[in-house]
């Protein structure tokens, strides 16, 4: 059994290793230093998409995705110990709604329908507040920013609602492409199992229960999460992801990690 | 004034009102509502920043934590989204006239005048309902500024007089329309009355605020000239007095009411 993982993971770690070089030479990763950008973000919704050009910041944004239970925090917190005991700035940012957003997401739950669109530009709010206060300015300063969910779960979410795709492709474009960016690969199956052992009780949107799917909590969240991977099927393609096996032990997925991250590290001074 | 026999009640339409600051389309709306429902016309109105989503956010962010741009203008949408979803559609749904104090284009010439780029904002806006018409009542941003001046000068003597009396009814300059929902923050404001006096009565600072209001008004109005033609805006002068922007503003009603 366990050769069967490590074979598994050799393989799984030769592909990784021909796509991420890949990436790394698409995405025009450098060995040494960008220059200091002196933008402010106001004019960061430029004409084309942010997302899809590599940023000019010194630092270096390192973003997780993948289904609820993928195990990406846990990974991203074990990298984090990792950087800063290299002498990295860390920076861990999450995709908790913030306490406004919240009250506004509550309000909307009680009329009769919440429209998807409105959800969607009410997590794009909360979104941009987090990437103008946080993300941009540690970018700027050369900060290592490990983002625990970024735009990519608002679009799959904000799709698998069945928000019209260019309108909410356009609506994220202000944010910049992340240096590396790795879908933690799960099936819907995997996500519920690992999501209801943990905390058995599902949340109204986490759980999909806007959309009206089903009535169980349980039934909705699963196909809602169906949907969202084949979203992220997409998005992994158009947005250059790099997938990795979440099924593997948390060494092995850390492991693989510390090498994809480790290309994407500016050189230290 | 008569009800014209030509007017067709039936059948719904969207009237929007834009124009900058103080430019009068509030009491505008208010009064073109009064008069239309006098006719037997059904009329919902809605403003800018009314939903009930993001009121106490957007109040929020203008007492004190600040909201960054993209934020901002994000929260604007989502109050646009909101009042189309539930007061907007429904009411053209059942056959009113719905009159919009701001709409769209507020968006778009206060995005742009904060730097934004216009093809991002238009794109947020896309699915909106397209308006009958759009009434744009025009003043000059000096204008604007002197109006704001002469409401300052008004606030400051009001505010005077509040401090004497204990800041009773702090906030009654603020309008009625929105009288209650704000009553206890009214009565925390009651509480410190003396230092929105001080605020209010530092020339200094005035002066500084009046400042940036004319800049900001003068980026907006030149944004508002921009969309005149592109959107094909109805102008009406708004530098005179009220009833004579109101004359003109329900002839003009009376001429897109009578068509089909």
């Amino acid at each position: 059994m366990y050769y069967a993982a490590l074979a598994l993971a050799i393989r799984i770690d030769q592909q990784f290793e021909e796509r991420l070089n890949n990436i790394v030479a698409s995405a025009g990763i450098k060995e040494e230093h960008a220059p200091v950008c002196t933008d402010t973000g106001t004019q960061a919704a430029s004409s084309t998409s942010l997302l899809m050009q590599p940023h000019n910041y010194p630092g270096r944004l390192i973003a997780a995705e993948g289904l609820d239970g993928s195990g990406k925090s846990t990974q991203l917190r074990l990298l984090q110990f990792w950087l800063q005991a290299e002498g990295y700035d860390v920076l861990l940012t999450g995709w908790t709604p913030s306490k406004l957003i919240r009250r506004a997401l509550k309000t909307a739950r009680k009329q009769d329908q919440v429209d998807p669109m409105l959800l969607s530009v009410l997590h794009a709010a909360d979104f941009a507040g987090l990437y103008e206060r946080d993300i941009l300015p540690a970018l700027q300063r050369g900060i290592i920013v490990l983002a625990d969910r970024y735009v990519y779960t608002a679009l799959a979410r904000d799709l698998a609602r069945g928000v019209e795709r260019t309108w909410v492709e356009n609506l994220y474009r202000f944010a910049v492409r992340p240096d590396l960016g790795i879908y933690f690969q799960i099936s819907a199956e995997q996500s519920l199992e690992r999501i209801l052992s943990d905390h058995p009780r599902l949340k109204y949107y986490q759980a999909g229960m806007d959309m009206g799917l089903s009535l169980d909590p349980v039934a909705s969240f699963y196909e809602f999460q169906q949907r969202i991977l084949l979203e992220y099927e997409r998005l992994v393609e158009v947005y250059a992801l790099l997938r990795l096996d979440a099924l593997l032990l948390i060494k092995q997925q850390q492991h693989l990690l510390r090498e994809a991250v480790s290309k994407a590290l500016p050189s230290k001074l | 004034m008569t009800t014209s026999p030509l007017l067709h009640p039936g059948r719904p339409r969207l009237i929007v009102l834009e124009g900058i600051d103080l430019s009068g389309r509030t009491t505008q709306v208010e009064l073109l509502r009064d008069w239309l429902e006098a006719q037997c016309f059904s009329i919902t109105t809605t403003a800018w920043r009314t939903s009930p989503l993001i009121s106490d956010v957007l109040a929020r962010a203008r007492a004190g934590t600040p909201l960054q741009p993209l934020a901002y203008s994000l929260l604007y949408c989502a109050d646009h989204i909101d009042r189309t979803q539930r007061v907007i559609k429904p009411a053209l749904e059942r056959g009113e006239i719905v009159i919009a104090d701001r709409y769209t284009y507020t968006a778009f010439a206060r995005e742009a005048a904060r730097g934004l780029d216009t093809a991002w904002v238009r794109n947020l806006y896309r699915f909106s309902v397209q308006p009958d018409a759009v009434y744009y009542l025009h003043i000059s941003p000096e204008e604007a500024v002197e109006r704001r001046r002469l409401l300052q000068h008004q606030r400051q003597s009001q505010a005077l007089v509040s401090s004497v009396s204990h800041g009773q009814k702090d906030g009654k300059h603020k309008g009625e329309k929105d009288g209650k929902k704000h009553k206890h923050k009214r009565r925390q404001e009651n509480t410190r009355p003396l230092l929105s006096t001080v605020v209010l009565s530092s020339p200094q600072l005035s002066q500084e605020a009046l400042e940036s209001f004319r800049l900001f008004e003068k980026k907006m109005y030149s944004e508002y000239q921009q969309m005149q033609k592109e959107f094909g805006f109805t102008v009406i002068e708004g530098n005179q007095p009220i009833e004579q922007v109101q004359d003109a503003l329900r002839s003009i009603v009376i001429q897109l009411l009578s068509t089909m």
